[in-house]
């Protein structure tokens, strides 16, 4: 995922995990060039997975969330 | 140039009329900028009405509304009406003063971390560090609120971040970053083929319109695809402004406190065509009912919509307006049966029946909610606005009041927020001075804001209220009744709140009606007038709302007014006969 870089987009991206009720396992994020890339391995039912993708690809902290599974 | 006065400027070119705030120690400079502009600022009570207002504004005008406070608990009376226009997806930008930046972190007189506290519920929230970026967060929080499916941001601004010289305002950096508008794009057209084959497959289809219609101005489309389908049309509560409930196709308010012949048309439907809506709980009933024996079809300008409560059989996520028009194009190459009619005439005339049975009711020793709601109806003009508290009189309202042009229908459906409709109705106003705005009320909603009544005399933003006075927090009350063995507890208003002289002592005229002709009468002069007035109309406690679907319960469990299966029956024997 590649995010704004601010705390708020660092927050934003777990609130809509916890909000799909995903269970997060990992979360791995790095600055670099005034951008935030982070790593997450969250578990739960896909359709909750795919609701969370949805909601990160709309939200504008958020420039790009794609799936490496 | 001060960093205030390039926000001011900026919200100047993007056609800011008007603003509902309180001015604090956080957000002086931003207030000391106005006082040199156009911008009308209105001074309210509490912060709660200004967001609530400007809520209202941007419903009319569909365009965001502003919100200003300041650090502390100015930002935090703000929160329930954020939180209530994200849940009926409402644009809006709320503006917060902050502590000066070294202060930020430490406890600081009236700090607040208030983008934290609203950041679950808004599209954006942001602390502006930089005053260089002042007026490209505010852009970029006004197009964001916009943009896509329409909603609440913040940005919150230091004291002394406001204050700073940005230097030439034109050398600023305005353009809105493309993440904040995310347009929808790569429209698949054979999804909208697949819908239209669908549509023209079924033999009752039933259309379901949400809040998003409205936004979308697809009203037109939807009632066209009706027509060419001879389809039922039904509404959330949030969609019943979309409406044109004089339609005949338009049936009205489907869920918990639907109309029985709306939730009849879901329940005997082989497709819903759902558009611009969450299928919410309360509209729908339990998803997994819903799903059964029909084929859905969703349409959402918001993809994480899709699939979120009801996976459907076509899911679009596209613009409304753009969608139904697509499908339109589709039906109008295509040859298919005509549905029968008489599903529709039917169920219209189930409708019938019910408002018969419900007005040929006598009243009790009051006044009947529903023949209160009729006898607004009668007297507003097509084009009054009306909004809503939550409760009791609220479901009368989406029940009985007919909307007879879009937009004319404000109401707090997903967070169902007492208190909301009489700042809504002077956000309402102030988006359109020239029509009639009345606030439908309860007594326990009304005095959660009931002091927006000064400001709308200061400014003069006359609104017509008629509160539904039972003395009782009324829905809690039915709830108690029927589902906790009448054991009511703290559900009965017992003090001896006078309603017309708190209006009075604002300043408003306050009446008290007791028949449907005295309630007329002080409408008509209101309107003729154009004046506000508080009208406290006496309605029975143990009055309930029916038709209710039970929590849970799927629509078909409605409970139905006590002796209107009786009726209904009767008049089919005699018909028979």
């Amino acid at each position: 995922m590649r995010l704004s870089n601010s705390y708020e987009a660092v927050i934003k991206l777990l609130l809509f995990a916890k909000q799909g009720r995903l269970s997060l396992r990992e979360a791995h994020l790095k600055t670099e060039n005034e951008e935030i890339s982070a790593e997450i391995v969250v578990e739960g039912p896909s359709d909750k997975i795919n609701w969370f993708m949805q909601k990160a690809n709309g939200s504008p902290y958020i420039r790009e969330c794609r799936s490496i599974d | 140039m001060k960093a205030s006065d390039s926000l001011v400027k900026k919200m100047e070119e993007l056609g800011v009329e008007i603003v509902f705030g309180i001015p604090g120690g956080a957000n002086l400079p931003l207030y000391d900028s106005l006082y040199d502009s156009n911008i009308r600022s209105v001074l309210v009570k509490h912060e709660q009405q200004a967001v609530h207002a400007a809520e209202g504004y941007a419903r009319v005008r569909k365009r965001p509304g502003i919100a200003l406070a300041t650090s502390g608990p100015g930002a935090t009376n703000l929160v329930t009406g954020l939180v209530n226009a994200s849940m009926d997806s409402a644009p809006l930008v709320a503006i917060t003063g902050q502590v000066v930046r070294s202060f930020m972190g430490t406890d600081a007189f009236q700090e607040a971390d208030i983008v934290d506290m609203v950041l679950p519920h808004v599209k954006y929230a942001s602390v502006v560090i930089e005053s260089s970026k002042l007026v490209k967060e505010f852009v970029n929080a006004y197009q964001c609120a916009m943009s896509g499916r329409p909603g609440p941001a913040l940005i919150d601004i230091p004291r002394d971040v406001q204050q700073e010289d940005v230097g030439e305002y034109e050398l600023l950096n305005d353009v809105v970053e493309e993440r904040f508008i995310k347009p929808v794009t790569n429209l698949d057209e054979s999804k909208f083929r697949r819908a239209a084959e669908l549509l023209a497959a079924a033999q009752r289809v039933c259309i379901l319109l949400g809040g998003g219609v409205y936004f979308s101005d697809a009203t037109r489309e939807a009632l066209r695809i009706a027509e060419i389908l001879n389809a039922a049309v039904v509404a959330t509560t949030p969609g019943k402004t979309a409406l044109d409930e004089n339609h005949p196709n338009v049936l009205g308010v489907v869920g918990m406190h639907g109309r029985f012949e709306s939730n009849l048309a879901v329940i005997d439907a082989d497709l819903v065509l759902c558009v611009g809506t969450r299928l919410s709980d309360r509209a729908i009933g339990p998803a997994s009912e819903f799903k059964k024996n029909r084929k859905v079809i969703h349409i959402d300008i918001d993809s994480s919509e899709i699939g979120k409560n009801v996976i459907p059989d076509i899911g679009i996520v596209c613009d409304a307006k753009v969608a139904l028009n697509k499908i339109l194009e589709n039906l109008s190459v295509m040859s298919f049966a005509p549905k029968d009619p008489g599903w529709v005439l039917g169920l219209k005339e189930i409708g019938r029946s019910f408002d018969e049975y419900m007005f040929n009711q006598s009243d009790g020793a009051s006044l009947s909610s529903w023949k209160v709601v009729k006898a607004i109806r009668d007297e507003l003009p097509k084009s009054a606005i009306v909004t809503t508290g939550v409760g009791q009189h609220q479901m009368w309202a989406q029940l009985f009041f007919k909307v007879l042009e879009p937009g004319t229908f404000l109401t707090s459906a997903g967070l169902g927020t007492m208190g909301f409709g009489l700042p809504a109705a002077m956000g309402a106003k102030a988006a359109a001075p020239d029509r009639i705005v009345l606030n439908m009320d309860g007594d326990g909603s009304f005095l959660m804001t009931c002091q927006t009544l000064g400001t709308i005399v200061e400014y003069d933003l006359p609104v017509i209220t008629v509160i539904f006075d039972n003395r009782a927090l009324g829905m809690v009350r039915q709830w108690q009744d029927l589902f906790y063995k009448k054991r009511f507890k703290d559900v009965d208003i017992e003090d001896r709140t006078n309603l017309i002289k708190l209006s009075e002592a604002f300043g408003v005229e306050g009446v008290f009606v007791e028949s449907y002709e005295e309630l007329k009468t002080t409408l008509r002069r209101a309107i003729r007038n154009d004046e506000p007035v508080v009208i406290d109309v006496p309605i029975g406690k143990d009055e309930k709302v029916f038709p209710m679907v039970p929590p849970g319960k799927w629509l078909a469990d409605v409970i139905l007014p006590p002796g209107f299966s009786n009726y209904v029956e009767e008049k089919t024997t005699s018909a028979a006969k």
